[in-house]
């Protein structure tokens, strides 16, 4: 044996060496730990060493829960909205001939980031309906409007049809002058077809031409013929008691080929919880209290071009009895003002982005959880496993590095007034149906940062 | 100016002529209010068809259906309240028959077309494993338009087993308050040797009460 070198012995020497780093490791993390326990991002520190000694002592293999990111990492980046106004068509271009009181709606929205926000769609809609984000609107109180708009007279979470266009303060002149000149031609010579190539070509030459861009998001609701294959393979009730089926509820394209598909669950009561997982016996604030009142919940499932799951976000509106419904659900505030605001409007939002196979699983028990076990060729990788019920953990996973946010809303719908269709349409004059405004404003929002609810400033009013 | 004026009268011109010349303009671009029609081409044209002279009539409310005896009849009522036709025989998987249903949705918040836009991105939106298409289908009368979507999913068989099935759904507007729907599944590896797409497309819808 030349040398004298035992190969046994020189890996034994590597596991001491192995053996002597984590304890080292181990030994220098406890003193970084005490140092710096009683400073304020102790929490983080202190996940952060679990989650090392964790590794260490595992090997690696064990199950090691990874720190959460800092404060500033939960706070949201998407804009929310704090005004909005709508004008509907018919009001805002008299001169046409409009056939409908259902005329073409633009809705402008300024968001927080001083972008707008310009929605185009064809449906009237009843009632005032806000952005609350994620594309999502709220429709209070079908067509009671005014000082009763209210959650507590009934508020759906819906989506809005229609093509959604974005733009700063510089582009927002050119995007109305081209949506409405687009409008008076839809009107007019339809919106294709020769006739209508010859006009474009015609405002273009005489310099009035102002060009569509193509819309940033365009959206399609849906109904009983959405869910029509559902029904048609199920024929049955399945869902559990308090946990109605979800159901489809619309999907969004987006312009950088992703699709957002929308789910609604209706959760009734506290066994509505239980059928999602949540144990409302290890949350002191109700414990022992009986839950009531109907919360629906609505689950935006972004995938990417090829199919691939990016994002899940959960939302739920909520005013009365069935606020502790929602603070169960959502982890709440510990606010008690915001815990105890009875009127107004009160939407949570928690959004998970999916960066591993562990925001997979957690986001596949939580959808598992609804009744979902594909959206076309996804296929939900526990279905017909005993998999558990995992909504909790999916709360966890966004209190841990997702976005949570809770934001209260007075809608304003008191200008709603109509116009008398008193004109017959042979005067074709084009005034017919409703005219509506509606606004809404943000009285409040708030955002987990990890270890508490903090205000979100840029989101209130 | 006078260059402008004259391309716009030009164009005008030009305007009137495709318009005398246009006719039923089959080929032409939809228009108005369709944002949500279909614009590509499918792999597969499907059309309408009358009943094979083995098939039964089935009658339901606002439509008839045509299938072969084999298939078993039943009668629903559908989950908001209207009544629903099923015909369905057995098939290799206990848990997924070959099975035809006809539903109803009677006044709907959105058409026919925007919904099947709608069906068509969610059962895309999982990648292309899922071959959703969708297209628009001529069918017998005077109601329409009517959409075809079809795909692919998996679905549950047995323990944690899953089973592929294929899907066709047709979306007919009969009128503004009516649209009628015909779901024709059976697990893929037996879809194209079943009856469940020729059944649904011997569907004609009643279309006397569209306005």
């Amino acid at each position: 044996m030349l040398g004298g070198h035992d190969p046994a012995r020189r890996r034994e020497r590597g596991a001491a060496t192995l053996e002597t780093t984590g304890v080292t490791i181990i030994a220098a993390m406890l003193v970084v730990g005490l140092i710096v326990s009683a400073t304020p991002q102790a929490r983080i520190i202190g996940e952060t060493f679990s989650y090392y000694v964790c590794q260490v002592v595992t090997l690696g293999q064990g199950g090691c829960t990874p720190p959460s990111s800092s404060p500033e990492a939960h706070k949201p980046t998407d804009p929310c909205v704090v005004t909005q106004d709508g004008v509907e068509r018919n009001a805002k271009v008299s001169v046409l001939v409009v056939t409908a009181s259902d005329g073409r709606r633009i809705e402008i929205q300024r968001l927080s980031n001083g972008e707008y926000r310009v929605t185009v769609t064809d449906t009237g809609g009843a009632g005032a309906e806000v952005g609350v984000g994620g594309g999502l609107t709220v429709t209070v109180a079908d067509t009671t409007v005014g000082g009763s708009a209210t959650a507590n007279a009934g508020a759906s979470l819906d989506i809005k049809d229609g093509d959604v266009y974005y733009t700063d303060k510089d582009g927002i002149d050119d995007l109305m002058n081209a949506l409405l000149q687009d409008q008076v031609k839809d009107a007019t010579v339809g919106d294709s077809g020769p006739i209508r190539w010859v006009t474009d070509q015609a405002t273009d030459l005489v310099g009035i031409g102002h060009d569509l861009p193509d819309p940033d998001e365009t959206y399609a609701e849906g109904g009983v013929s959405l869910n029509a294959s559902a029904q048609a393979t199920a024929l049955t009730e399945s869902a559990n008691a308090g946990l109605s089926e979800s159901a489809l509820l619309g999907v969004r394209h987006n312009r950088n080929g992703s699709t957002t598909v929308y789910l609604t669950t209706t959760v009734s009561g506290e066994a509505g919880l239980q059928g999602l997982g949540i144990d409302t016996e290890g949350n002191p604030q109700f414990q022992g209290a009986k839950l009531e009142g109907k919360l629906q919940v609505v689950t935006a499932v972004t995938l990417d071009a090829e199919g691939n799951m990016t994002q899940v976000q959960a939302t739920a509106s909520a005013g009365g009895t069935s606020t502790g419904l929602a603070t169960a659900l959502f982890g709440g505030s510990g606010d008690a003002a915001w815990t105890n605001q009875q009127s107004g409007l009160h939407v949570w939002q928690a959004t998970l982005p999916i960066k591993d196979s562990a925001d997979q699983t957690t986001a596949s028990q939580f959808l598992l959880a609804q009744g979902v076990g594909s959206l076309g060729a996804w296929t939900n990788p526990l279905l017909g496993t005993a998999a558990a019920i995992g909504t909790q953990n999916f709360f966890d996973a966004v209190r841990n590095h997702g976005t949570l946010t809770q934001q209260t809303y007075d809608t304003n719908s008191s200008t709603v007034f109509g116009v008398d269709a008193a004109l017959e349409l042979g005067v074709e004059v084009g005034v017919s149906g409703n005219v509506k405004t509606d606004s809404m404003t943000t009285t409040g929002a708030q955002y987990w940062d990890g270890s508490q609810w903090v205000d979100w400033e840029e989101c209130a009013a | 100016m006078i260059r402008r004026l004259a391309a716009v009268s030009g164009a005008l011109t030009l305007a009137l002529a495709l318009t005398a010349c246009g006719g039923d303009g089959g080929d032409e671009p939809k228009t108005a209010d369709d944002p949500y029609l279909p614009t590509g081409s499918p792999s597969v044209t499907v059309t309408m068809t009358s009943p094979p002279a083995d098939y039964s009539t089935v009658s339901g409310e606002g439509f008839s259906i045509s299938a072969p005896g084999e298939f078993q009849q039943r009668r629903l009522t559908s989950a908001d309240g209207e009544p629903m036709l099923v015909l369905e025989k057995p098939s290799s998987i206990e848990a997924i028959p070959q099975r035809v249903v006809v539903i109803r949705d009677v006044d709907p918040q959105q058409s026919a077309a925007e919904q099947s836009f709608a069906l068509e991105s969610v059962k895309a939106a999982g990648g292309p494993a899922g071959d959703a298409e969708r297209s628009q289908v001529d069918v017998p009368g005077d109601a329409g338009p009517a959409f075809l979507i079809t795909w692919k999913e998996e679905r549950p068989a047995e323990g944690a087993s899953t089973v592929q099935v294929t899907y066709w759904q047709l979306m007919e507007q009969v009128g503004k308050d009516l649209i009628i729907n015909v779901v024709a599944f059976a697990p893929t590896s037996e879809f194209e040797t079943s009856e469940v797409s020729k059944i649904l497309r011997t569907f004609v819808a009643d279309d006397s009460q569209v306005a």
